[in-house]
Formats: C-alpha cells, sequence, structure tokens
C-alpha cells in the first residue's frame, strides 16, 4: 500500500480548510489536503461543475468569499498536495488516516491533523418526511445553486433558520411557485436577531437582497407555524400545516393542508462529527445547543495530541466564523511545527481571535433564536420514521425506552442508526427524543463509530498500489 | 412511469451538447456536469429505491443521508446525488425488501 508520509494533513476544503491550508502552505509545512469534491470550497462555496461553460452565472453573491480564500490557496500551495475527489474512510493507528481515492486505497502518516468536517443538517421529522419530492433546504439550494435546476410545480419550505430565508430567496429568484416559507420561530423572537446581525454589519447587505427577494415576490412568509405531516403515494402530494405556540408544540384546530410537489425541510445546522470521532477526540452533548460536538479550546485543539478541529465541525458559526477558527488552527499548527516563539503567534493570530470574538455575538444570537424547543419535536408521533435508512419509527424507540433503555446503543436492537449512512441522519433525532423522554444528561453519548466512516466499494480493497500524484517516489 | 412536475434547467446556464442515460431502460436526456440526481428530478423522477414499500429519493444532496443509493452501471450502492452522469449511464432504481437480520 502506497504510504504517504507529511507533516500536516487538513481533512475538508470548506472555509475552515482552506483557511488551514493557507496558513500551513505559507509557513512552508508541508500539508496534505484531503477533499471529497473535485474543487475546494466545501458546501458553503461549492463550485458550479466545471463542465458548465458558464458556471458563474447561477453561483450567489457570496461565492465571491469563496474564490478569494480559492485564490490565495492557489498562491499558498507550494507546499501543498491536494487529494481531491478523495475521503478519508479509516484511522487505526495514532498518526495515520486511510484514504480512498479513484478507486485505490493510501496512507497518509501525519504530525498533526486539522479536521474541518463542516456541518450537517438537523431535521425534526413529521410523518410522511421521506417521501420523494422532500429535499432538505440545504440539499434544494444546491439543487438551484450548484447543479441549476429549479423546482417545478408547488414549492413549500418548513422549518427555522437563516437557511430558510436563504432557501427561500434562492427558491424565488429560481422562478419557482413558492407555496408559503413556514418559520417555526415566532415573529418577535425572530426579530431580536436584528441584535445580532448589527455586530456584524456585513451580514446585512445579504439579509437585505434575501428580504427583498421575498418581498418584492410577494412570497407568503409565516412566523411561528411549521409541519404537522407530509402526504403522497409514490411522492409528496400534500403537507398539514399547524400553528405553533411559544414551546413550538402545536396549536389543535389550527391545522391546514396545502398541495405541495416539492417540499424543503430544516431547523439549521450541526456540526458533522465523524473522523474527529473516529481519531478519538472527546465528544459532549451541548446542552443550550442541542447536538454533539468535539470539546476543543481557544486554539482549536481537541482532547488527542496533534489533532485539531475547526470551523462548523466544532460547532457551528457559519462561513466567517469557520474560517477565522481554520485561520487559527492552521497558524498553531505551523507554529507547533516550526517551534517559532509565542510572541510571533500571537501576533500572527490576533486578528483572527479578533474577529472570533466579535462574530461570537452573532453566533450566539443565532442559536439563542434558532435551537429548537422541545414542543418542536412533539411533530414525532409514533408512526413517524426516524431512521430513513432502516425506516425504524419512533414507537419502536419509545416501546425500548419505556422498558427503561436509556442511551443511543441501547436503541440499537430496532436497527436504528445501522444502514448506509450510519446513523448521520437519525442520531440526532433519536439523541432529541432520548433527552425530551428525561434521559439523565451522563446516558446523553455519541455513537460509537467504526471504519469505513464512508460508504466504499469493496474492490477498492483489492487493487495493486500506486505512487501518490505530486510527491517524489 | 413520468411524473411530474418536473425540475426545470435553468436558461442562462450553457450545458453545451445533451447526452443519454437510462433509468430503468428508459433513456432520459443528460448534460456533462450533471449528477444521476440531476438529470432524473430534471425527467421528472424522484424515486431512488423502495425499502419494504416505502419509497425514498434525493434528501440532503450532499452524499450524506444515503436516500438516493441506485445501482449504477452494474454496482449496488451508489449514491445519485455525488455521481456524475456519462453518456451511456445504466441506472437502476433499488428495492430493498426488508430490514438486515437483528
Amino acid at each position: 500500500m502506497t504510504t504517504l508520509r507529511i507533516q500536516a494533513v487538513v481533512v475538508g476544503m470548506g472555509p475552515a480548510g482552506m483557511a488551514a491550508a493557507i496558513e500551513l502552505g505559507r509557513a512552508g509545512v508541508r500539508t496534505a489536503l484531503i477533499d471529497q469534491a473535485p474543487l475546494p470550497g466545501g458546501q458553503v462555496y461549492r463550485h458550479p461543475p466545471k463542465e458548465f461553460r458558464n458556471p458563474h452565472a447561477i453561483a450567489p453573491s457570496r461565492h465571491r468569499t469563496g474564490d478569494l480564500l480559492r485564490q490565495e490557496l492557489a498562491q499558498s500551495a507550494t507546499s501543498l498536495t491536494i487529494l481531491n475527489d478523495a475521503v478519508v474512510w479509516g484511522g487505526f493507528a495514532p498518526g495515520a488516516l486511510s484514504v480512498h481515492q479513484a478507486g485505490r486505497i493510501l496512507e497518509v502518516a501525519y504530525e498533526k491533523l486539522v479536521i474541518c468536517e463542516g456541518a450537517q443538517e438537523r431535521i425534526i421529522p413529521c410523518p410522511g418526511w421521506t417521501l420523494p419530492g422532500v429535499l432538505s433546504l440545504g440539499g434544494l439550494q444546491k439543487m438551484i445553486t450548484s447543479q441549476g435546476i429549479a423546482p417545478g410545480g408547488r414549492v413549500l419550505l418548513a422549518g427555522s433558520g437563516p437557511l430558510l430565508v436563504g432557501t427561500a430567496a434562492v427558491v424565488a429568484r429560481a422562478g419557482a411557485d413558492l407555496a408559503g416559507v413556514y418559520e417555526a420561530v415566532p415573529f418577535t423572537r425572530f426579530m431580536s436577531l436584528g441584535i445580532g446581525v448589527m455586530a456584524w454589519p456585513q451580514l446585512l447587505p445579504e439579509s437585505f437582497s434575501y428580504m427583498s427577494e421575498l418581498v418584492s415576490k410577494r412570497v407568503k412568509f409565516r412566523f411561528a407555524w411549521g409541519l404537522r405531516s407530509l402526504s403522497g403515494d409514490d411522492r409528496v402530494r400534500e403537507a398539514t400545516l399547524v400553528a405553533l405556540d411559544n414551546a413550538g408544540a402545536p396549536i389543535p384546530g389550527s391545522e391546514r393542508n396545502v398541495p405541495v410537489d416539492v417540499v424543503g425541510i430544516g431547523f439549521g445546522l450541526q456540526p458533522h462529527v465523524r473522523l474527529a470521532r473516529l481519531v478519538g477526540c472527546r465528544t459532549e452533548y451541548d446542552f443550550s445547543r442541542r447536538y454533539f460536538a468535539p470539546v476543543t479550546d481557544n486554539w482549536c485543539r481537541s482532547s488527542q495530541p496533534g489533532v485539531y478541529v475547526a470551523g462548523d465541525g466544532a460547532g457551528v458559526g457559519g462561513a466567517d466564523w469557520s474560517e477565522a477558527q481554520g485561520r487559527i488552527a492552521g497558524l498553531h499548527a505551523a507554529w507547533s511545527l516550526n517551534r517559532r516563539d509565542c510572541d510571533q503567534l500571537s501576533g500572527f493570530s490576533s486578528e483572527w481571535v479578533r474577529l472570533r470574538r466579535r462574530l461570537q455575538f452573532y453566533v450566539s444570537a443565532l442559536h439563542r433564536v434558532f435551537t429548537p424547543k422541545d414542543g418542536h419535536y412533539s411533530a414525532i408521533t409514533p408512526d413517524t420514521v426516524v431512521c430513513r435508512c432502516e425506516g425504524v419509527r419512533a414507537a419502536e424507540l419509545m416501546a425500548r425506552m419505556n422498558m427503561g433503555e436509556q442511551d443511543l446503543t441501547a436503541l440499537k436492537p430496532t436497527r436504528l442508526a445501522m444502514g448506509p449512512c450510519q446513523g448521520r441522519g437519525c442520531e440526532g433525532i433519536a439523541t432529541e427524543l432520548l433527552r425530551v423522554q428525561g434521559t439523565p444528561p451522563e446516558n446523553l453519548k455519541a455513537l460509537h463509530l467504526r471504519p469505513p466512516i464512508v460508504p466504499m466499494p469493496l474492490s477498492a480493497f483489492a487493487q495493486p498500489t500506486e505512487p501518490v500524484p505530486g510527491t517524489p517516489t | 412511469m413520468k411524473e411530474t412536475p418536473e425540475f426545470k434547467r435553468l436558461g442562462k446556464i450553457d450545458r453545451g451538447k445533451s447526452l443519454q442515460i437510462k433509468v430503468d431502460g428508459e433513456a432520459i436526456p443528460a448534460f456533462a456536469g450533471e449528477t444521476v440526481a440531476t438529470a432524473m428530478l430534471s425527467a421528472g423522477l424522484v424515486r431512488c429505491q423502495t425499502h419494504a414499500d416505502r419509497p425514498l429519493g434525493v434528501f440532503c444532496n450532499i452524499g450524506q443521508c444515503c436516500s438516493c443509493l441506485m445501482t449504477i452501471n452494474g454496482v449496488s450502492g451508489v449514491r445519485a446525488c455525488q455521481t456524475q452522469v456519462s453518456p451511456g449511464l445504466e441506472i437502476q432504481t433499488r428495492n430493498v425488501q426488508k430490514r438486515g437480520p437483528r
């Protein structure tokens, strides 16, 4: 098997990963960058396909920040080895990762590892949410901004958070028939976010362009409303909406049916913590934000020596916050490898530490306003599917909980988290069900992960070895 | 087989010449750079697999949820949202009869 020996590895090429790689590259550290996409950018700055002749025709305005980062990365890339279309699927010894790229496996041995896994969407299911035609908000948005296709028929969006407003604006701009946007948070709480935006005025133009798009298209936008259920045969056909009280619980008798063809759902983002768990970083449940996140310090160091976790994968903060985190992690990793003095480190990083502190106010406001309330989880009726892959319904999990089972592992006999996505979708939902049922805090623990942490073909294990491109053999 | 309404390709993108892929034997148009999921949605096909009578289609669109697993050129369990189209690609929807052993 081919082994690549290198000083530092950055996994994930979103804003945090690009920023970390830029700082490592600038310091002359030999660094490998591993990313699943053909081009750097992550999800937020995902580049439309190279094959489209005018890809920028659909890219959102935010994309310019991504282009600047990509340029900066290209300029500092002399000591960087870029592995695109590659995924880390295992880590079997300290300081080593197993990577799958183009049908073959290679080992990467490192001294420092910067994990920038990004976020995934937080979903609160309701009956019928697994029907075809129902997409996550981010998934629907990427269909438009990255693939250039717009949903036909009547589109309905429901959930909460900036992604709901952003996706609504993108759907409206694409000329789709937007039947309504339903934000679970009440109007007054939503508007209190304005104070947070003031602390980060760079967001004002973006927020304003979203709002003006929705106003000019006369989009129906309702606060304190949510989905009760979705129904259909081979695809979604109808949505039942319900008014929500201040605790997020449905108000009986307020239900309303709407015919739909495409539905977008989502309650914001949560860290995507896979590789960090695999390499043994300590992960804790965050009770105020309601998700699992790796424990990190001010330099983004995890509980594992030499391993950093930066960006949304360490706690959701958005693209600008993630870039600041990535810079700080990259600078610290480069400093500790090059044994430079401490003053230099604090000098180089002070700009990013200050930016992160400013953003913290806005990030906290976002979580305060949009973190789901317990009432929102009452959309999960007993017959609601919790695990999409294995079709495990809430009633099966509740039966186990009523038998006294109080942690995720004990729910696995239902086949929860046993399907191909390995619990990416259902782990967070089942955790909230446990919490709402009164499970003691110390029992809220993330599932144990085993490699391969991404789906991969068995044929990859049978390939002959080949030298790694871009490295001396 | 066709289930309307389909997703619409935005006219401002210059996608070049179309190519053809086959979904369950039916030829549908696609363009270089598109994913299998994009070509299918644009043809009005929303179902990628059926799990014990429960239809599933593309959901997260970033390769995490595994709801769009299909059989592509004979390989089972490939994510339609992460697979780029190429001329003559043969795709089958999957049927998973029941859950695994307990």
